[in-house]
């Protein structure tokens, strides 16, 4: 019989394979560092620059009608704890970034396609934050360099009047929109200003502007003078107006739509470090160098090039492939602290681990308008019976500090209030136990309060944390939790709507002031208390801190506001501080942590250095 | 056949018209829209958001409108050759869909072709020695095949190439026009992840249409002409053999446009995969029904085609 399967034939197949994958494999592009000699240019420029910084009065008069007033709608950003700060001339590490000025476009990953491409509209860090920050300037910043400091951006200087309720900036003279597009001048800050607070438009997280500066009332004084009443005396606005979502617009802009700004970067832009060159959706977006950046020699790559991959294994693997040199964030969602030192163990050291401790909080929302917890004795005892220590060691592996209602450090320090023996943290467990049974047997679940299911988000660590709350109640006899594990829409309408007893939620925030945690949950009928939940006293604080200008006495209030809350009987349960991960290769410089990871996104001041020593201590050191 | 052809592209509309029904009470029903994401953003947003303004959103979108309203505005739009305006985006998803969906049918195609390829050849050895040590090792093959989901063999191969080569397809996306190797580059390890499954199905199907084939009278008739026994196999049995093959095939396009979806992410396609996690996450019903129209309606014309494919391969078969 002829034989079938010649080797021809036999081989035919495999050979398709083998030819396809050596294509597949042989012409793939190496990240290559580009390392030329390049010019350094020596600019010699001694900038003199004054800035006139007055102090607020201690004491402010306001009447009783305006706090009334003011109680229903403000929202409450407080001053951190950073002070405007002077600006300084061109610093030393710019002369040195501008000598390795990274000739090439510059791999990067992001974990998002970006929404919307107008920063003032919608509410997402990763899609719309990210993407715009790059391309504008805000009045005032974070420095980049020293990030707990408030220095000017676009505004050169900025004043406050004696009564704290008007700030005139002085802008940078000869400040370019991109591409050469005019000047920025004040009457773009007055169009931006009047652009954010414009009635009834959307506006998610630049929202703020609204409740403490009036619609149309800023005032374009000379060309690069603008004076912004407020309407009230309030230190939150410096603090506020620094985070990357106020960012300046040019008013040629005003006949562009909302839904063009949306959806088409080509149809803006900004007099920001970088301008946009193009978006391959759910692939990549980039941008290239502003050659005429007012703050020259920055930035210092040729282009920002930032692939957005879904993928948390995906992002992993193409960091360790030399795909990317870094996060874009200083978070990733879904890349845990954990991944990150083990990804930092992986490439042996040269990407490094960035860990910034608590950006975040885990908490138990309880629903306080319906049974079992519109009894305030029952939110207390699940306060009480939480172990936070071994919670956050389960869920987080350690990677934070126990939850308290505000910053980790503001008010108070949660690492010591085991030793303090605060309840609800004291180191003998049993204690905090006792109580907590106590409590629920007066309320008549003397064995733990049964079937209660835990509306919670269908994320890996979301799912940890719920699990490990049913699992501690459960084991302390405290209550018996079924996790009913859903995706972000409908856990936020189950909060309000469905018939579950609780919610476990992560949220981030925006700045370290605890004003943030206060529009977040204490405020009435926001997302976070649908139910309404409060309290005279800490109705009364919101106000009074809000309205303090003596930082001192506001911290005070704001201590005072969290020993309230401390009581137990909130509609909140904090769980953990938790912490972000993000990775930088260690041969990029100058990245300094930010406060939070919704800051300083400009990529205005970190540099390529080739040269770089691989550090010997563990992490990522600027 | 070509009225046989003109009754079931008429079947197509109800058929469609059910399917979008389908999706938007789905819709419906599932908690969530799209104002309530546009505020919060798609991570667990941070903010001052409330539910008064929430409403305000909802009703600025239309979103409080009765369903049969929303859906007869949108079959209206279709109708006008509108599909719509994404409620994320706020750009035409035609436009979008016009970018993505070549690139998904691109990955799926590749996909087939791969598992066609290996799955063929496979079934047909398998078949020939039967019980045989090839043969065990083929079928083991196929069970694995069949029992490993996409998108772990998918994770696997990611982990494989980074840690093992410390090299992965490139993130950098190019068309075919623009780039056909790095097309290629990126388009070869996921389309292989996504045909491991096809081609173990396809080879056992092949193995056993072989198996009855090959038992059949006109096969010894063949033999005892004097043919080649290569002659035999594959222009003998092996068309009689494909029809089945054909079959599953139509079924597997279909089963790869699922499957697309968890590749795309991993191996970071732009394909209409990640534009419908993007939609559901978003809740945005408008890129939702834009897609799962446009796959139905694809799925419907290749079974068409697959259908008028066996009256070419077995000439037995006619239409009326």
């Amino acid at each position: 019989m002829t034989s079938l399967w010649n080797k021809k034939a036999v081989f035919y197949a495999p050979l398709i394979f083998i030819l396809l994958f050596a294509v597949a494999c042989g012409s793939s592009a190496e990240p290559v560092i580009v390392e030329k000699e390049v010019i350094v240019e020596v600019i010699k420029e001694v900038a003199v620059i004054k800035e006139v910084i007055k102090e607020v009065p201690k004491e402010v008069i306001v009447e009783k009608e305006v706090i009334k007033e003011v109680y229903r709608d403000v929202m409450v950003i407080a001053t951190p704890a950073p002070a405007p700060v002077e600006a300084k001339g061109r610093a030393a590490w710019e002369d040195i970034a501008a000598g390795k000025h990274y000739r090439g476009v510059f791999p990067l990953m992001a974990i998002r396609n970006p929404g919307f491409w107008d920063v003032h509209y919608g509410g997402s860090l990763n899609t719309v934050l990210t993407p715009s920050s790059p391309r504008f300037n805000g009045l005032v910043e974070y420095n980049p360099v020293n990030p707990t400091e408030i220095i000017g951006d676009l505004a050169k200087t900025w004043e406050v009047n004696d009564a704290g309720d008007v700030y005139t900036f002085r802008l940078h003279e000869g400040v370019q929109w991109s591409k050469g597009r005019g000047e920025v001048t004040s009457a773009d800050i007055k169009f931006t200003l009047d652009r954010i607070t414009m009635p009834d438009a959307l506006r998610a997280r630049t929202g703020y502007l609204r409740t403490v500066h009036e619609h149309g009332a800023a005032e374009a004084v000379d060309k690069y003078t603008i004076k912004v009443p407020l309407m009230f005396p309030t230190a939150t606005f410096i603090p506020n107006m620094a985070t990357d979502y106020f960012k300046m617009y040019p008013k040629a802009l005003e006949t562009v739509s909302q839904d063009d700004f949306n959806c088409c970067p080509e149809k803006s832009y900004g007099s920001g470090p970088w301008i946009f060159k193009s978006w391959k959706k759910d692939n990549n977006f980039e941008f290239e160098r502003n050659d005429a950046y007012f703050k020259g020699p920055r930035p210092f790559f040729d282009g920002l090039k930032v692939y957005t991959v879904r993928d948390e294994a995906r992002r992993l693997a193409a960091w360790k492939a030399g795909q990317a040199f870094g996060s874009f964030l200083p978070w990733t969602s879904g890349n845990t602290p954990w991944n990150m030192e083990q990804l930092e163990i992986d490439t042996d050291g040269r990407m490094r681990a960035s860990i910034l401790d608590g950006v975040g909080i885990a908490f138990l929302w309880l629903r306080n308008d319906r049974p079992p917890f519109d009894n305030p004795d029952l939110r207390k005892a699940f306060y009480l019976a939480l172990n936070r220590p071994e919670f956050g060691k389960v869920a987080y592996r350690g990677f934070g500090v126990p939850g308290t209602f505000f910053s980790p450090g503001f008010v108070e320090d949660s690492t010591k209030f085991a030793k303090e023996g605060k309840p609800g943290y004291r180191t003998d467990k049993d204690v905090d136990l006792a109580e907590a049974k106590k409590l629920l047997a007066k309320a008549g679940f003397p064995d733990g309060i049964p079937n209660l299911k835990i509306n919670g988000l269908n994320a890996g660590s979301s799912m940890k944390a719920a699990e490990q709350v049913a699992a501690q109640f459960r084991r302390d006899g405290i209550a018996d939790i079924t996790l009913d594990a859903v995706d972000l829409a409908t856990m936020y309408v189950k909060m309000r709507d469905g018939n579950h007893s609780m919610s476990l939620v992560n949220t981030g925030i925006i700045i370290t002031d605890p004003g943030d945690i206060i529009n977040q949950f204490f405020l009435q009928d926001v997302l976070r208390n649908p139910h309404n939940w409060n309290d005279p006293r800490t109705d009364k604080l919101m106000v009074d801190q809000n309205m303090e200008q003596d930082p001192t006495k506001r911290r005070e209030l704001i201590k005072q506001f969290a020993d309230v809350l401390h009581e137990g009987e909130s509609h909140i349960v904090p769980l953990w501080w938790n912490s972000s991960g993000a990775t930088f290769d260690y041969r990029l410089r100058n990245w300094h942590a930010p406060m939070t990871v919704q800051l300083v996104h400009k990529w205005d001041h970190v540099y390529w250095d080739p040269d770089a020593k691989m550090p010997t201590t563990p992490g990522y050191h600027p | 056949m070509w009225q046989y052809a003109s009754r079931r592209l008429l079947l197509f509309i109800p058929t469609l018209f059910l399917a979008t029904i389908m999706v938007f009470a789905l819709f419906w029903i599932v908690p969530g829209d799209a104002a309530m994401m546009l505020l919060t953003g798609d991570e667990d947003g941070t903010g001052k958001v409330t539910t008064a303004d929430i409403d305000k959103l909802r009703e600025k979108m239309g979103l409080n409108r009765p369903i049969h309203i929303q859906y007869g505005a949108w079959v209206w739009d279709l109708m006008k050759g509108d599909m719509g305006t994404s409620l994320w985006y706020k750009n035409p998803i035609i436009d979008d869909l016009k970018e993505r969906f070549p690139v998904t049918i691109e990955l799926a195609l590749l996909a087939i072709l791969m598992a066609f390829v290996a799955a063929v050849p496979l079934g047909i050895i398998s078949a020939v020695k039967q019980d045989t040590k090839i043969d065990y090792a083929s079928r083991v093959f196929a069970l694995i095949g069949i029992a490993m989901p996409s998108f772990w063999i998918g994770l696997l191969t990611i982990y494989a190439l980074a840690y093992g080569l410390d090299w992965l397809p490139p993130l950098e996306y190019a068309t075919i026009t623009e780039n056909p190797l790095l097309n290629l580059e990126q388009l070869f390890f996921p389309a292989l992840a996504l045909a491991f499954h096809d081609m173990a199905f396809t080879a056992r199907v092949t193995r056993s249409a072989m198996l009855e084939v090959l038992r059949e009278d006109y096969m010894r008739t063949a033999r005892s002409k004097g043919l080649r026994e290569r002659t035999v196999i594959l222009r003998h049995a092996l068309k009689n053999a494909l029809l089945p093959v054909i079959t599953i095939s139509g079924y597997q396009f279909g089963r790869l446009l699922g499957g697309v979806i968890i590749i795309e992410s991993i191996f970071v396609i732009p394909g209409i995969g990640l534009y419908l996690v993007d939609a559901i996450i978003h809740r945005d019903f408008i890129v939702l029904q834009g897609v799962v129209l446009l796959a139905a309606a694809v799925v419907l014309v290749l079974n068409l085609v697959i259908d008028m494919l066996y009256g070419i391969l077995d000439p037995r078969i006619r239409y009326s």
